[in-house]
């Protein structure tokens, strides 16, 4: 008895530290996402974020942003294969970068899981490819005019290198998205054209 | 799963004239194009498409009408999954440097991008200035807003918008027909975007939106239907 006990305490011990998602963590995952979005309406007036709208919670939308944002980042190092950790940590940063002014750190990782984001799907035929081009051309446009205003030595030539393979796969997107999305993917590539433009040869540094 | 049949009967007893008719009274602002048969109608054929439509299905280019067209769309659709659609939030960064980069807005917004300026007041105020250049179709009511931007300018954005919006509307209408089943379905989802097409610039003329008109009108709109 006391065997079986034990067993059966290694058993439900070693699955709650498993590394693969359960049903729980992805309905978790979609919880939160949905607790983000249900904060979010009341602070936006159509395309615009307007924390000082009724009903807005500005403290409560920034802090539910930050724990998806964790959550999702467990959830994608559970599997990195799969695409809904992404999607949500993405489309959340997305909020976080307009509502907290994220740090370029924060900026930094979230590039990064956009290329990886990209890469995966490439890897694998994902149905989210497109999804996963636009979030790397963005991200990559957000991140590197963060590093134009905070830091920018460090855009050198790898840096335009890995910039100038964003755009590229931004621009394959322009006549897949319609809607707000082209709008903002159009703005990134704008971005993405200017800042590679700018980063001196000779220099590594922007004009 | 669309049910077309349902749809079919919806559609042709939202069109039919008599159905569709308000007390002018309530109508306080109304520009000459935009006639109480021609709004109700268009706005009675879209309802009555959008009911048997999941939303998702249509989502990018119904986000894709602009601020005041998106309002208009979500007041017509009266469906909750309408409530959680969303457009991508802008990045406060990309706004700098994109009203940096533009001649034009810089000539006129460019002192306030500065670092000692930039707070979270400007980004709000310039957030609304920048995606009103984004997303906007109507260039009197851009010209009205913004009347010490260069005329050229606006104008040019406009249409640019206004292009951007009837590709979604022609997005919309596509996605409709390809599901649609019967040459009658059909002909009911061109005639009601006909009606549509003329319907979304004039709702974004700026005399009715910034009247009371416009809200009577959207409110009459949700009574009657």
């Amino acid at each position: 008895m006391r065997t079986l006990l034990l067993a059966l305490l290694f058993l439900v011990s070693t699955s709650c530290a498993t590394s693969t998602p359960t049903t729980f963590m992805m309905k978790d995952l979609v919880r939160l996402n949905n607790e983000v979005i249900q904060l979010y309406i009341p602070c936006s007036d159509g395309v615009n974020y307007v924390p000082k709208q009724e009903g807005c919670e500005p403290e409560l939308l920034a802090s539910k942003a930050a724990e998806t944002m964790d959550f999702s980042v467990t959830f994608i190092s559970a599997d990195v294969r799969q695409a809904p950790g992404y999607d949500i940590y993405l489309a959340t940063a997305m909020i976080h970068f307009r509502i907290a002014q994220g740090t370029l750190d924060e900026y930094t990782l979230a590039e990064q899981l956009a290329r990886q984001f990209f890469e995966m799907q490439k890897a694998h035929s994902g149905h989210s490819i497109d999804d996963a081009r636009f979030y790397w051309a963005w991200f990559a446009a957000a991140s590197a005019s963060k590093q134009f205003y905070e830091d920018p030595l460090s855009l050198d030539q790898d840096r335009k290198a890995d910039l100038l393979v964003a755009l590229g796969e931004g621009m394959t997107l322009l006549n897949e998205l319609e809607g707000p999305r082209l709008v903002r993917l159009q703005q990134a590539l704008y971005v993405l054209r200017f800042i590679t433009e700018a980063i001196k040869t000779e220099h590594n540094v922007v004009d | 799963m669309v049910n077309w049949v349902g749809a079919a009967f919806a559609i042709v007893g939202a069109l039919r004239k008599e159905d569709v008719r308000v007390n002018p009274k309530y109508i306080v602002v109304k520009p000459r194009k935009l006639s109480d048969h021609n709004l109700l109608r268009g706005v009675s054929g879209l309802r009555a498409i959008l009911y048997f439509i999941p939303p998702v299905a249509i989502l990018a280019p119904v986000l894709g009408l602009g601020q005041m067209g998106f309002k208009v769309w979500k007041r017509f659709a009266l469906d909750e999954a309408y409530d959680r659609i969303q457009f991508p939030p802008m990045d406060p960064n990309m706004l700098r440097l994109s009203i940096e980069l533009d001649p034009e807005l810089s000539k006129h917004y460019g002192e306030l991008v500065k670092e000692h300026n930039w707070s979270e007041e400007v980004l709000v105020e310039l957030e609304g200035i920048y995606n009103d250049f984004q997303f906007l179709t109507d260039f009197e009511m851009l010209r009205a807003k913004y009347p010490h931007v260069d005329e050229e300018y606006v104008r040019n954005k406009a249409l640019i918008n206004k292009h951007n919006m009837q590709e979604n509307l022609t997005a919309i209408e596509q996605g409709l027909l390809q599901v649609s089943h019967t040459p009658e379905i059909n002909h009911n989802i061109r005639e009601a975007f006909e009606n549509i097409r003329e319907l979304f610039p004039v709702m974004q003329d700026w005399a009715l939106f910034n009247s009371d008109g416009f809200n009577d009108v959207v409110e009459i709109l949700d009574t009657l239907f």
